[in-house]
């Protein structure tokens, strides 16, 4: 009897660690099924390929933020950071290309820098100091041209976003790729990566055991902008102009549902950059998945929203 | 496995106020409990003992209602409970002070006292009048007068935990459990704290009293009941035992008095690793001096609130003194974080494991190379080989049970978790290891396991600068003992000359010292 | 002893009141030939205080002394706004009923999903200000829901005086909030709660039901928000209260609650949301500054508020020493 239940209760366990471990790819496995049995058309390439595509915004800023929430912030400043990149990008335009983009990203960098110092050192909450960022980058890139439309003329430049490789495979999936991989191998397998679990788990230990916690925690923030400032210029150059109002709004909380999905801990440790991946899939496979039936995308954002709670119970961990 | 027969007193006893009969706890991996008796009779102290991991902790959820029980029933002042969370218990008049204190630290006093059953006027508007008066009342019968309304957290422990206490005796309670509390009051806090239990017991309250201390149990408690791996070992009179006795009880074996390692003091004229000179910080520190001579073990003695954690923390870099200087091997260091203390070739195992020492949701195999991580990086790239072969190495070497290195620092116990946390620094060979209370809180064979590793280290000539509340644990371990009281050297002992005794005599003199002082 | 409890008025927030006195003083004397100073514009400010976020930053005030945080008040505003609009074809009272009844049903589902489900508040509550967002766009298919009774209307739009009856139901809503804080049991378990979760659990409150419960109060508020947002647009709108979240958040840093819990005070909130009213109205009357700048002057105006808040610049509390014991 008592063997039995010993036994049950092992096996609800194991299943209980399977679900928490993989519940986000469960989620994903389950939508893709459903869809491949609703939704006509649905298992042809172009269709999962467009998924891969439209959800590089998501993934590219999701990677920052990974290493934002895995080392115990978190970043809503991201939005606003890709509306400062974009803007940026473009007025520095008559300088040439790279130095356009090369400061612009320097200038997110410095944005980013100041956000960590002032969180790492000040110790103000991430949250409301992202807060207050999010609101004067905001300003700051609609101050830059007004908050009027900048449109842009530049063929090189429109490249950034539309151009594919051998006519199929955009530039912007290479650039999410190389993103992605170099995140994944720093937090895999550079000190890095363990610097900045090891912070968001316990700030403390973490300190006694030799890690340069405030170095670390600026150059996580940096890593954000950087991102951020990235994804910005290429939504810019996929539309041709840079809008300060508009670009990257709500970007944030798209970044930060992907990594709560993907399984990556609120409250800082562990991070989980493919499950980021998984979950940034799972919020597009949704838009698509609606549109393609016909569905008011409205519906699309219910759905999302029960989606996070599922996937995000889904994984809890009962002890934190 | 044996029950005692000791247990067996004089029925003319006092009334029964609390029996715990056949408790049962099982959780999923652990049989926790296995059919545990367990009574309290009105008006007594009773301690309740047991190595970590007895099952002691388990034995007061089940009886405040945190756990719930698997089996067995619970009897209080003549009827019988089952309580459901912790209200339920302290309906019941069951009461518990916990080791964190559970308290909120902005709120004041008063506010901590009534909490959740505010005195209300007619209008259901809460009465701070009357809180506050009350307060200061049940405050007063203790002993203490303080401001109450003053946020909390503007006092020291030992007051925050009389409020505890104030708490407590303010829902009527007919049974005060305490979980360790006196493991971070000074002796005249403890002082204070018994005299209270006293006053408790005089009114007719029992008081369940859980410490590791033995001296504190055959000070205050009457009698005691052991447990060990979740099942009873008896009842007994502690008019009856001795220490010895005790602790055989408490591990199940007879205990032998555990060996001491050193009697001559082969140091005298070995170089001077680290040296401390005039330090001072606020006034924790008053201008200390203490030196490290290669290969010895140095011990800290001194109360809680001496300045020693503060000293290490000091020489670890992860504090800034206000003034004097520190030489390492030779040359002034200027410590800004532990990272320069730790590349100078120092390592510290900090008291309170939990907070400043694991890192919970990583695994053992980064919990013991995180500190380690620069010399096995190469562009910042982590070396899987040197790092799974330095991991398995001190697995091996210190023994430590894990299922893999892969598991999660805090699915270990608290063994095992001091072991890796003792990798962590032995891995970058040191030269010095600053240990503060290495054994608190683990279980006896664990204790005598790192002990020996610690006389190892001191025989490959690593320094060892030892803090330990446990007397006779420096008095087992160091080549010399430094004694400190209230941010002051009071003296050394070195070879044959460290005693219990001395220890406690060169405290005791400090104190008549600096009383006089502190009257001028 | 002479202990009798008294919270001083401005105890622990009389850097925001100060603050918000010098902005104040500054704008009436720059503008003083814009009669800055007059009861028409200081009852503007106030209404705008009142409409543009404060009522939701009251209901915020009651989830952050928890520790925790509603991303989902805008969204909830504008869910309580339509349902009122819509219900209010029927009786407007029940228009009114229909509002309130609207928050407090997606506070409480926001407190289940937080203290039942152990999902984090942020991420719970993001999901539902998506959610409801859907929902609200689908019910109304992102047109605005007219209302053209008379009653309904009135509450937003009609004057005591010179004073908008808005402006008294805000100091009635501060005033109540203060109340619950300082003088109910659920005031003293909020802040228990905030201050040491584990430790208010041991003293044997319901602590989830307290959390649920504070997401519920905000519900209410942003409902309250919703139905008075309506009333004086004399129309519900689907994108009402979007990205008004962080403006609900700032209000309440401003007046000095802290994020972790515990801390802080519904008076500091009043503040902290009339310090953001009084810049709106003075980008208003200096007219030839770019509104955008609002953005980056709040931004950088929280940063300094919350900087000066932080603890490495409070004195270490010092521990009063152990001679109370020794008596």
């Amino acid at each position: 009897m008592a063997n039995l239940s010993d036994e049950r209760s092992a096996q609800g366990k194991h299943l209980a660690a399977a679900a928490r471990k993989y519940g986000a790819l469960l989620v994903l496995i389950v939508m893709i099924a459903a869809n491949a049995a609703i939704t006509p058309n649905f298992l042809k390439a172009g269709t999962l390929w467009n998924i891969i595509i439209q959800s590089c915004t998501i993934i590219l800023t999701g990677m920052g933020m990974t290493m934002v929430i895995s080392s115990g912030g978190i970043d809503i400043s991201v939005g606003s950071m890709m509306a400062v990149g974009s803007m940026a990008a473009a007025k520095l335009l008559p300088l040439g290309l790279a130095p356009a983009i090369l400061l612009s990203l320097a200038l997110c960098l410095l944005m980013g820098a100041f956000t960590g110092f002032m969180i790492a050192k000040l110790r103000l909450q991430p949250m409301i100091m992202t807060l207050t960022m999010m609101m004067a980058l905001r300003g700051g890139a609609q101050v830059m041209n007004n908050a009027m439309l900048l449109y842009i003329n530049d063929a090189r430049f429109a490249m950034i976003g539309n151009y594919k490789i051998s006519g199929a495979l955009p530039l912007q999936t290479f650039v999410v790729l190389v993103a992605v991989l170099a995140v994944y191998f720093i937090m895999e397998k550079m000190s890095l990566g363990r610097y900045i679990q090891s912070v968001g788990d316990n700030p403390h230990s973490s300190r006694l055991a030799g890690i340069n916690t405030v170095r670390t925690i600026i150059i996580v923030y940096m890593f954000s902008a950087f991102f951020a400032g990235v994804t910005g210029i290429i939504e810019t150059s996929r539309l041709s102009a840079a809008d300060g109002n508009a670009i990257g709004r709500l970007a944030e909380m798209d970044a930060i549902a992907a990594v709560a999905v993907g399984g990556t801990s609120m409250l800082g440790g562990r991070a989980h950059v493919l499950g980021t991946i998984v979950g940034a899939l799972i919020m597009q496979l949704i838009t698509i998945s609606v549109n393609m039936n016909n569905i008011p995308f409205e519906l699309a954002q219910v759905i999302k929203a029960a989606v996070i709670i599922v996937a995000v119970f889904l994984q809890r961990e009962k002890a934190r | 496995m044996y029950y005692a027969s000791g247990g067996e007193c004089e029925k003319v006893e006092k009334e029964l106020l609390l029996d715990m009969k056949g408790i049962d706890k099982i959780f999923p991996e652990v049989h926790a409990l296995r059919g545990v008796d367990f009574v309290v009779r009105k008006g007594e102290v009773h301690a309740l003992m047991g190595e970590n991991g007895a099952g002691k902790s388990t034995l007061i959820k089940v009886l405040t209602g945190i756990y719930e029980k698997d089996g067995g029933s619970i009897t209080f002042d003549g009827g019988e409970i089952s309580p459901r969370n912790p209200l339920e218990a302290q309906h019941a008049g069951i009461s518990a002070i916990y080791q964190e204190l559970n308290l909120v630290p902005f709120l004041p006093v008063y506010e901590n006292i009534f909490v959740g059953r505010e005195p209300v006027t007619r209008l259901r508007i809460v009465n701070r009048e009357e809180m506050a008066r009350r307060a200061d009342e049940v405050l007063g019968d203790m002993g203490i007068r303080i401001d109450v309304t003053e946020p909390l957290n503007s006092y020291s422990m030992a007051i925050q935990q009389m409020v505890a206490i104030a708490r407590a005796i303010t829902i009527n309670a007919k049974l005060v459990i305490m979980d360790e509390p006196t493991s971070s009051l000074d002796t005249k806090e403890v002082k204070v704290l018994f005299s209270v239990v006293r006053r408790l017991v005089e009114k007719g309250i029992a008081v369940i009293f859980i410490s590791h201390r033995l001296d504190e149990v055959f000070e205050v408690a009457e009698r005691v009941t052991v447990l060990k791996d979740g099942q009873l070992v008896g009842e007994f009179k502690v008019s009856e035992l001795d220490q010895l006795k005790l602790v055989s009880h408490m591990i199940g074996r007879e205990a032998k008095d555990m060996e001491r390692k050193k009697f001559d003091y082969r140091y005298a004229d070995a170089e001077e690793l680290a040296v401390m000179r005039n330090i001072r910080q606020g006034v924790r520190l008053s201008g200390i001096d203490i030196d490290v001579k290669k290969g010895e073990i140095l011990g800290l003695a001194g109360l809680l609130g001496s300045g020693r954690t503060e000293l290490a923390k000091i020489l670890f870099g992860a504090e800034i003194p206000d003034g004097g200087e520190i030489l390492f091997m030779g040359r002034g260091m200027r410590l800004k974080a532990p990272k320069d203390a730790i590349d100078a070739g120092m390592g510290f195992c900090t008291e309170d494991r939990k907070i400043e020492g694991a890192i919970p949701h990583l695994s053992v195999r980064e919990n013991i190379t995180i500190a380690m991580l620069p010399q096995i990086c190469r562009f910042g790239v982590v070396s899987g080989k040197k790092q799974d072969e330095t991991v398995r190495r001190f697995i091996e070497r210190l023994d430590i049970k894990t299922p893999s290195p892969n598991q999660t620092m805090r699915n270990l116990s608290g063994g095992n978790q001091q072991k890796v946390l003792l990798s962590r620094w032995l891995c970058l060979n040191p030269k010095l290891v600053i240990l503060d209370e290495p054994t608190r809180g683990i279980d006896v064979g664990t204790k005598a396991e790192i002990e020996n590793l610690i006389q190892e280290l001191s025989n490959t000539g690593i320094s060892v600068l030892m803090i330990s509340s446990e007397i006779a644990e420096l008095e087992r371990n160091c080549d010399r003992v430094a004694v400190m009281r209230e941010g002051r050297k009071l003296g050394e002992l070195t070879g044959a000359d460290i005693s219990q005794n001395k220890i406690m005599e060169l405290i005791a003199q400090g104190h008549r010292k600096f009383g006089e002082k502190e009257c001028a | 002893m002479k202990s009798i409890p008294k919270i001083k008025i401005l105890s622990g927030i009389s850097g925001v009141a100060f603050a918000f006195v010098v902005m104040f003083a500054a704008a009436s004397v720059i503008f003083a030939n814009k009669n800055f100073l007059s009861v028409n514009s200081i009852n503007n400010l106030l209404r705008k205080a009142c409409t543009d976020g404060g009522i939701l930053a009251l209901g915020m005030t009651f989830v952050m002394l928890i520790g925790y945080i509603d991303l989902s008040v805008g969204s909830v505003m504008a869910l309580s706004g339509v349902l009122a609009a819509m219900a209010c074809r029927v009786n407007p009272l029940l228009g009114i009923a229909v509002g309130l009844a609207a928050g407090i049903a997606c506070g409480f589902m926001n407190g289940v999903i937080v203290a039942k489900m152990g999902i984090s508040p942020f991420v719970a509550t993001l999901a539902s200000m998506l959610g409801l967002r859907g929902i609200i766009y689908i019910i109304t298919s992102k047109k605005s829901v007219s209302v053209s009774d008379d009653i309904f209307t009135v509450i937003g739009n009609a004057s005591v005086g010179r004073i908008s009856l808005s402006v008294f139901i805000l100091f009635f809503l501060v005033l109540l909030c203060m109340h619950i804080g300082r003088n109910t049991k659920f005031g003293m378990a909020i802040y228990a709660v905030g201050g040491n979760e584990e430790a208010a659990r041991m003293m044997g409150l319901n602590v989830d039901r307290i959390k649920i419960s504070a997401y519920m109060m905000c519900g209410l508020f942003s409902g309250i928000g919703g139905v008075l947002l309506t009333s004086r647009l004399s129309a519900a709108q689907a994108v009402a209260g979007e990205n008004w979240e962080t403006t609900v958040i700032a209000c309440a840093a401003l007046g000095g609650i802290k994020l972790s819990g515990g801390e802080g005070r519904f008076l500091g909130t009043f503040f902290g949301m009339l310090i953001v009213s009084i810049i709106k109205t003075i980008f208003n009357y200096a007219g030839n500054i770019n509104t955008w700048w609002q953005n980056i002057i709040m931004g950088v105006l929280l940063m300094v508020a919350i900087t000066a808040q932080s603890d490495i610049f409070k004195k270490i509390g010092h521990n009063r020493s152990v001679k109370a014991l020794t008596e």
